[in-house]
């Protein structure tokens, strides 16, 4: 569902964020990939959406070559930012409403939608107040409703629980394992592992811009020598500090 | 805390000397250049101008000292106004503030918001004031003490005015927190906003109806012609009533020599402008429970038996196609915000005073001989355009430059989903172009109606503005998608960058350049001209819109990158 080949991006000449990553996730699976602050996940995902151009390299969406004019990968994607800001002065109906449309949603359809969206994270009731008085946890709910209205094909998620509550955490989960059994693709940023380690099918551990090592967890696991129980968060802490890269996926 | 604050801003200006590199250097550099440009124009213009009027026996004191009262108080209002504006919204919308008002050091805070208002209001006299007493220097030999008091004048005439600005919302927010304390009131701040914006209604209609008899002949006494120098105290007796007259009475006594009245005067100024701050800082610690109250939602919940959202909800704002959507994405985000709004309140209605001095030029020259050949309707229009020109700059510089800008951390909601970036680019041009336009339209024909042209002039003249609109708008988002600034969020920051000042320069030659065709039309050479301009107008559109559309597909939409 996702190819990334020899994914390059340099801010000015000695900053380079993510250099040459390559990565492939399967239709119908979550992908997670983990590091510490600053080592490139959101660059990633960013460029993956269209947000960032890259430097070099090549990000494909079910056959859909992204760049900035890529109207047909867009149709594809659904993104939740880690800074789930919305214009303050929109509430939290007519922004999935904009969004919807943005889609090309006609309005029956998208209210519809938003009806059958809202319930999901007990929204109702709070839908009319201006996005400035939200909690940051109300925005980042608003905004993964916003990503799943359009139903895409690809779900790019970069730090999905920063600001949920447990509740909203768990629902969340079920939420993505959902949309994955019918057929959906995931892609999450975190350096929060517990989502990962619940979730995810396979991952990547990403230090430094470079990708050290990516496969499913036993693969992952059988890489970094770690028992067959081993959680993500004893992986991570094999490959985030390692100076090496394991070659092709483990 | 207030040196550190005062400390905290010096080592700001000289981190970024020290760290950055040479690109950004010559960025600084040339926005200096741009001001001591606009300097310099202000300096000749004034020479030339004060040098004709000074081989004048009869205008030699009287002509300067009105032009001293009249500049002082045009810049008095803009200073009050824009500092009301980045008043209300700095005091009581920063998000980072509450650092600050949590630590033992609260009360500080409204010292170091009124430094900020006050830089941000009165820079842009530095830029008049200081060419203009060089210019004095040059004409009338004021010496080197005679300059340094003139600037200490107006330095301080710009504190008064920050001051009382200060003072107003202040007291203004004290008392409409005293609303809300009786339940008599909810949404304070917009409470706010309303009373702040009829007070400086009621305080211009005053002015208004103060100026609207001024007539220059019979203030002069020009008929007279028994006296041999103009009679100043009608002038005098006329602005008296402002706070500008102070600082007036101290130039017309630096231009005379009379440097101990200066120095009276300037020392006089300083103690009222000392006892407006003093004022100010009486509400240090209160600051805290008016901030608190100003910062309360207004949201009430309900349950949800009392919705029935689905049978009464409004039907939806957005259709199904994505340009329109964004459309009118950029209708809602325009006009629910109050401070936009303000912007664009108040520079509307500086362009409306400014075109009603039409009025005020019909009354001094219609009747008298001195009118001649050059004060025709035309010769008014023409430098009405040139007003044009300035107003729509000013409202594009403020609005649509920064449309890309202000995007960043809500742009991922646009630029993730499926619409091409040239397609957002027309959309929003053809969002502003329309608003934008609109406002032209409308105050073009308020001018034309006080000149009462005929219709065939009126239309040419609505057609330049429209022209002059169009095109500038085009400029200003082009330049401002071109050279986007993920940085900031904040306008007014975003107006005084390098491509800001870029455009200001491109509009104020643009402007001159479409007033001289107007004028061109009328002086022989017809509608040529008027083909011409228009031909120009459309290269230089379509060149500024298809360099920002080359760079769009390349432009990095976020603001930080963290992880």
């Amino acid at each position: 569902m996702l190819e990334i080949s020899h994914l390059t991006k340099k801010f000015g000449p000695d900053s380079i964020a993510v250099d040459d990553v390559s990565l492939s996730i399967e239709k119908g699976s979550i992908y997670s990939l983990i590091g510490p602050n600053g080592s490139g996940k959101t660059t990633i995902i960013k460029m993956i959406a269209g947000l960032l151009q890259p430097t070099s390299g090549d990000i494909t969406v079910g056959g859909t070559k992204v760049d900035g004019e890529s109207v047909e990968a867009k149709e594809k994607i659904g993104f939740i930012p880690d800074n789930p800001t919305v214009w303050g002065k929109m509430t939290g109906r007519e922004f999935l409403d904009f969004t919807g449309a943005l889609y090309g949603y006609d309005a029956d359809t998208r209210q519809k939608r938003i009806e059958e969206l809202l319930p999901a994270f007990s929204l109702q009731g709070v839908d009319d107040m201006y996005f400035e008085y939200y909690s940051r946890g109300n925005r980042q709910k608003f905004t993964i409703l916003a990503a799943l209205l359009h139903e895409p094909e690809l779900l790019l998620i970069d730090e999905p629980i920063i600001g949920l509550d447990p509740q909203s955490v768990r629902i969340l989960e079920s939420l993505l394992t959902d949309y994955r059994d019918n057929g959906g693709t995931v892609l999450i940023t975190t350096h929060m592992l517990g989502i990962a380690d619940r979730v995810a099918d396979s991952a990547g551990v990403i230090a430094g811009g470079e990708l050290k090592v990516t496969g499913t967890l036993p693969e992952l696991r059988e890489a970094a020598g770690v028992p067959d129980h081993a959680k993500l968060s004893t992986i991570y802490s094999v490959f985030a500090t390692s100076h090496e890269k394991v070659s092709d996926e483990a | 805390m207030i040196e550190f604050f005062l400390r905290q801003r010096l080592h700001h200006v000289a981190r970024f000397f020290k760290k950055q590199e040479a690109a950004r250097l010559i960025t600084v550099s040339l926005f200096f250049g741009i001001l001591v440009l606009i300097g310099i124009g202000v300096y000749f213009s004034l020479t030339s101008g004060l040098g004709a009027v000074a081989e004048s026996d009869f205008l030699r004191i009287g002509l300067p000292y009105f032009v001293y009262q009249v500049f002082l108080l045009t810049v008095l209002g803009l200073i009050f106004v824009s500092a009301l504006i980045t008043g209300l919204f700095m005091l009581f919308r920063n998000e980072s503030d509450a650092w600050l008002l949590v630590s033992p050091a609260y009360d500080s805070l409204l010292f170091d918001k009124f430094i900020s208002i006050a830089l941000t209001s009165i820079w842009p006299l530095f830029i008049f004031a200081i060419p203009a007493l060089l210019a004095m220097q040059t004409v009338f030999s004021i010496g080197f003490w005679g300059i340094v008091l003139g600037l200490v004048s107006v330095v301080l005439l710009s504190l008064l005015v920050t001051a009382l600005a200060v003072l107003l919302i202040l007291s203004l927010s004290t008392f409409v927190r005293y609303l809300g304390s009786k339940h008599l009131v909810t949404d304070g701040f917009s409470w706010l906003l309303g009373l702040t914006t009829s007070v400086v209604l009621v305080l211009a209609g005053l002015i208004w109806l103060h100026m609207s008899g001024l007539d220059l002949v019979t203030l002069f006494d020009v008929s007279n012609l028994d006296i041999e120098q103009a009679d100043i105290s009608n002038v005098s007796q006329y602005f008296s009533v402002f706070p500008s007259h102070m600082s007036a009475e101290t130039l017309l006594a630096i231009q005379v020599g009379d440097l101990q009245a200066a120095t009276s005067l300037t020392f006089l100024l300083a103690a009222i402008t000392i006892a407006a701050i003093y004022f100010v800082s009486l509400f240090s610690r209160p600051f805290i429970y008016i901030w608190q109250y100003f910062r309360e939602g207004t949201f009430e919940a309900r349950t949800r038996t009392n919705l029935n959202a689905d049978k009464t909800r409004k039907p939806s704002p957005f259709s199904a196609n994505p340009i329109s959507s964004v459309f009118t994405k950029e209708r809602i985000s325009m006009f629910r915000n109050k401070r936009t709004l303000f912007w664009i309140g108040f520079l509307t209605l500086l362009w409306i005073i400014v075109t009603s001095f039409d009025v005020f030029i019909q009354n001094s020259f219609s009747s008298q001989e001195i009118a001649s050949a050059v004060m025709v309707p035309q010769f008014v229009q023409s430098l009405q355009i040139i007003v044009v020109g300035y107003f729509v700059a000013a409202l594009v510089l403020r609005i649509v430059f920064p449309a890309f800008s202000m995007e960043r951390d809500t742009a991922w909601s646009i630029i993730t989903a499926p619409i091409t970036l040239s397609r957002l680019f027309w959309t929003k041009a053809a969002f502003y172009v329309s608003t934008i336009a609109a406002i032209s339209i409308l105050i073009a024909l308020l001018h034309v109606l006080m000149l009462s042209e005929s219709v065939t002039s009126a239309l040419l003249f609505i057609l330049y503005v429209l022209v002059v609109s169009i095109t500038l708008t085009l400029i200003g988002l082009g330049l401002g998608a071109r050279f986007p600034n993920f940085l900031t969020d904040d306008p007014e920051e975003l107006s005084t960058t390098l491509p800001g000042f870029g455009f200001v320069g491109i509009s104020l030659l643009y402007g001159s350049l479409a007033a001289y065709s107007y004028y061109l039309v009328f002086a022989g050479v017809g509608l040529i001209s008027l083909m011409l301009f228009l031909l120009f107008s459309i290269c230089l559109a379509w060149a500024i819109c298809s360099i920002a559309l080359d760079k769009l597909p390349h432009t990095d939409f976020a603001a930080r990158v963290e992880s």
